[in-house]
């Protein structure tokens, strides 16, 4: 056999003196405790090589649905709660928590629209994050609730928002000119008077919105009620409203001091659209526009920023805030937050006490305008980081839900729990890999599909309470006449 | 097991310990079973397919050269069979109950649950570029080691570049020994690959890409547009990091693979761009079906444009069993004929240069930007998501886009290299290889570190080996 040649063994003797080099960085990386980040494995990880010995994929394709897992150990709600829920995987069905009488007044009025109650409109004010400013789970819930009690239209709508966060699809939303936006979240709103929304929109000179509900049938809405926020400011500019093409209402948003003021256009036969001037006199800020059909009926309304915590909610002049709500006269409120505050040093030190009380001021403030209306706490849904490759849920998840569920018992308020409907711990990892996906790889938001399915399970959660409540007021015969529970 | 993973790291040198021990004649037997470990790593269960292959192939190849005069079809068919069936068969089932249903659902095709094997596409038309090698008159293998290690050869086994038998069957036939700058230039491929592919590829498509695809109509305007730009990028640098891998990894056995990528986005014609792109599979294609349907040399010209448009068709079908695919390969069908009829109407030769700077600017900027919206139909899953991309495109909402500044740095580099010219690049890779072991330990080291940072961490497939 002839000898290689040099070039060969020089070559090899580098490839030795690499694989040397390479595998003591390595030992260095695995024993140096300051190299932790950088260890290649750890103990409790699966063994290079050898773990596919031990796990063998299928040649099957994988499923795309997981399997339904029975949720009576994970809520403690017992069987037939679960069995009555529709079943809609990989969602667990998950009843709302609350004590008796907490949600009678929300059920009473649902009843009334139910039955029939003339210009009743239910009005629900739903206030959270980027989770709920995507429209998805309350447009949803909209849309189910809806079709039950009656459209009362679109509610509470900001006029100029970022469409990169805060969506509602369908509505007419047409802002021109030069209006700007400020939310709670990034703050810069005068006086710190937000509105309704958390969502200020100002301008100064010529401009124009035209607002108008859902398409039914390809045709506009008919809107019996346009009631606008907006704010009085010394030199305040004008504004012009006329509904369709009525005749227009003018009127100055000067004043000699800061304060809200509403304007309300009443169309007797209704109309498709809103539209708003402002003139080139003085600056102008609109809180929004509550939209409202006659009714009977219902409206969801979306109140949410993206970012929004408890600390930017409390950014909002609790005065302005309080009224604010007064003047919607709402028969729910309802708070979704938790996924913006997990790293918030009275939630993560001390076991969060201090996070809970701040909770509790937040709730506090909102039904300042409201104290009769029912309430409803929405906590967060499942939170993912990455650890070495793996995706896993962020460990104090549970601990927000537990300390939102305790302040929900502790204000006399129903809570729901999005965590348990993905399955708690690590589910945030099996609806990534779901097909399509319900999450979003940034480990922190619900894809499309997943925002429907929480708003699909929502509703279920909200219709189900309701038809219970209803079987005990026909028991103790307190229901209308000519109602039947189903 | 997938190339940026520990695994990967430890079978790589131990399967190199073992190949440069043993004596040479044991050396096939090394580089097979690693080739063989490495396949069932993904699936034992699809061991016997992949020897199956295997197993046709090289008796199929002796067969035909003992009877050139008989009809080889059927064993060309018969290789083609596990692909049909793994992958096209259950489009095909549903769209045949479609249009028989005449639009109504039903159901009696029954379908296949198995899993895409790994591979399946590029170890198939390897296997039947070998028999039609033979069939055109080259000498079949005889012996099934050396040709059970040509197909199933580990680096290119999954994810190519498609080797003809021309190309790897001769290095297997003498024995391998390192050429001067062989390892310094292996570390250097496999390192660059790990950079395009954990560094670039993985965080742009956690980032950017995946979210915009995954609802397009949450983002805006611009965002789908970066996200377009970024997929563009993402899937060069995932799938020619793979193949930087690949080619490293057998350069240090002393195997030299080809070239499957040469700066396709520098493009200035459609056409010039498969020549950049997925070299060895346009090349595939090419030679046995453009050129066996008669490629230029044709009775008429409009054979000739039917010829190149189901061309492409093949390359767009190849990629996957979907209606995408059929449009993605036609469109880029139409744009090589056009090339063509353009190249032709002005009477210029075919490969040549664009006349002045200009010229070269517009047709790259023109050629880049089909490429890219495209890939629209590449990267959407249907037509429904493909028409939610554009109407997503057509709304013209501006606000600033909401990537991390990482991706945005990411995307500026990863096409800054990609501009990068060769005597630039051959002077980087030259430095590199001077440098010696210690100083490729301690890039490779740095790199492993740097991809464990700010890598997504997530162990994910390369786009392409799933086809």
């Amino acid at each position: 056999m002839s000898t290689p040649p040099m070039s060969h063994r020089r070559e090899l003797k580098d490839l030795g003196v690499f694989l040397l080099f390479f595998a003591a960085f390595l030992i260095e990386a695995l024993v140096v405790p300051d190299l932790k980040a950088y260890k290649p494995w750890i103990d409790g990880e699966p063994v290079p090589l050898l773990h596919f010995v031990e796990e063998q994929p299928s040649v099957a394709r994988a499923a795309p649905q997981q399997e339904m897992v029975a949720a009576e150990e994970d809520t403690g709600l017992g069987v037939d709660s679960w069995e009555r829920l529709p079943h809609r995987p990989p969602a667990h069905p998950t009843p709302l928590e609350f004590e008796e009488g907490d949600l009678d007044g929300f059920f009473q009025g649902l009843l009334e629209a139910e039955v029939g109650q003339p210009n009743r409109i239910v009005r629900v004010l739903h206030w959270g994050d980027s989770t709920i400013a995507a429209d998805g789970i309350t447009g949803t819930v909209r849309s189910r609730l809806q079709g039950v009690f009656g459209d009362g239209g679109p509610g509470f709508v900001p006029i100029k928002v970022d469409p990169r966060w805060v969506v509602r699809p369908g509505i007419a939303r047409w802002p021109k000119g030069d209006w700007d936006s400020a939310n709670i979240t990034q703050g810069g709103a005068s006086f710190s008077r937000y509105g309704l929304s958390g969502i200020a929109a100002r301008v100064h000179g010529r401009a124009k919105v035209t607002l108008g509900g859902l398409k039914v049938d390809g045709e506009r809405q008919l809107s019996h009620r346009f009631d606008v926020h907006y704010q009085r400011q010394p030199r305040g500019g004008t504004l012009s409203l006329s509904a369709d093409r009525g005749e227009p209402v003018r009127f100055s948003t000067s004043s000699s001091e800061v304060g809200d003021a509403y304007v309300t256009l009443e169309p007797g036969d209704g109309a498709a659209y809103l539209r708003m001037y402002t003139g080139s006199d003085g600056p102008v800020t609109v809180y929004g526009v509550s939209i409202e059909t006659q009714g009977p009926g219902l409206t969801w309304e979306t109140l949410a920023v993206a970012g929004s915590s408890i600390a930017s909610m409390r950014r909002q002049n609790l005065a302005h805030l309080v009224g604010q709500v007064e003047r919607r006269v709402p028969d729910l409120l309802v708070y979704q937050t938790g996924g913006n505050e997990m790293e918030f040093d009275s939630f993560v030190e001390a076991d969060g006490e201090a996070f809970m009380w701040e909770y509790l001021d937040v709730l506090e403030r909102i039904r300042a305008g409201a104290p009769e209306a029912s309430c409803l706490l929405i906590g967060p849904i499942d939170q993912a980081i990455r650890v070495r490759g793996e995706i896993v849920s962020k460990p104090l998840i549970s601990r927000m839900v537990a300390l939102q569920r305790t302040a929900a018992k502790e204000a006399g308020c129903a809570f729901w729990d999005p965590w348990s409907v993905m399955g708690g711990a690590d589910s945030y990892v099996r609806w990534l890999n779901m097909e399509p996906p319900l999450v979003w790889p940034d480990l922190m938001h619900l894809s499309k599909e997943g925002r429907l399915l929480m708003g699909e399970s929502l509703a279920d959660a909200i219709l189900d309470s309701y038809e219970q409540w209803k079987r005990v007021q026909v028991a103790l015969d307190t229901a209308p006449p000519g109602f039947t529970a189903r | 097991m997938l190339f940026h993973s520990l695994d990967y790291l430890v079978f790589l040198p131990l399967t190199l310990g073992a190949y440069w021990l043993v004596p040479e004649r044991m050396r096939l037997h090394v580089l097979a079973l690693g080739s063989l470990v490495f396949y069932a790593s993904w699936s034992v269960g699809y061991l016997p397919l992949l020897l199956g292959v295997v197993l046709v192939a090289w008796g199929g190849g002796l067969w035909i050269a003992r009877n050139a005069s008989e009809s080889s079809g059927w064993v060309v068919a018969l290789l083609f069979l596990p692909l049909l069936i793994f992958k096209y068969w259950n489009w095909v089932a549903e769209n045949t109950e479609s249009l028989m249903g005449f639009g109504e659902s039903v159901s009696w095709i029954p379908r296949s649950s198995l899993g895409l094997p790994v591979g399946i596409s590029f170890f198939t038309f390897q296997a039947v570029a070998y028999l039609l090698d033979v069939r055109k008159g080259a000498a079949p293998e005889r012996s099934p080691l050396r040709f059970g290690t040509f197909i199933a050869f580990f680096p290119q086994l999954v994810a190519g570049p498609i080797v003809r038998m021309n190309q790897l069957l001769p290095q297997l036939s003498k024995s391998q020994l390192l050429a001067r700058g062989d390892v310094g230039e292996g570390l250097y491929r496999i390192g660059a690959g790990m950079f395009k592919k954990v560094v670039i590829a993985d965080t742009l498509r956690v980032g950017v890409v995946t979210p915009v695809f995954l609802e397009p109509s949450a983002f805006t305007s611009p965002e789908v547009l970066v996200a377009l730009y970024a997929y563009t990028l993402q899937v060069y640098c995932d799938f020619s990091g793979y193949t930087d891998i690949a080619i490293g990894s057998a350069r240090l056995f002393g195997i030299h693979l080809p070239e499957n990528f040469k700066r396709p986005y520098a493009a200035t014609s459609v056409t010039d761009f498969w020549r950049r792109w997925h070299i060895t599979l346009s090349n595939w294609v090419r030679d046995y079906v453009y050129f066996g349907l008669g490629g230029a040399r044709v009775s008429s010209e409009w054979k000739v444009y039917r010829n190149l448009l189901l061309t492409l068709l093949v390359i767009g079908v190849w990629h996957g069993a979907s209606w995408n695919f059929v449009v993605y390969g036609l469109l880029h069908g139409v744009a090589v004929c056009l090339n063509r009829w353009m190249r032709k109407s002005h009477g210029r030769k075919a490969g040549e240069l664009p006349p002045g700077a200009w010229a070269w600017f517009w047709r790259f900027l023109v050629t880049f930007h089909f490429v890219v919206f495209a890939r629209i139909l590449f990267r959407a899953p249907d037509f429904g998501m493909s028409l939610e991309v554009v109407e997503a495109l057509l709304r013209a909402d501006w606000a600033w886009p909401r990537f991390s500044s990482l991706c945005w740095i990411l995307l500026f580099l990863g096409y800054a290299l990609h501009g990068v010219g060769d005597s630039v690049e051959r002077k980087v890779r030259s430095l590199f290889v001077r440098g010696g072991p210690g100083f490729w330990a301690v890039g490779l080291g740095l790199l492993a570190a740097l991809c464990m940072k700010i890598g997504d961490g997530e162990s994910l497939a390369f786009v392409y080996y799933r086809f």
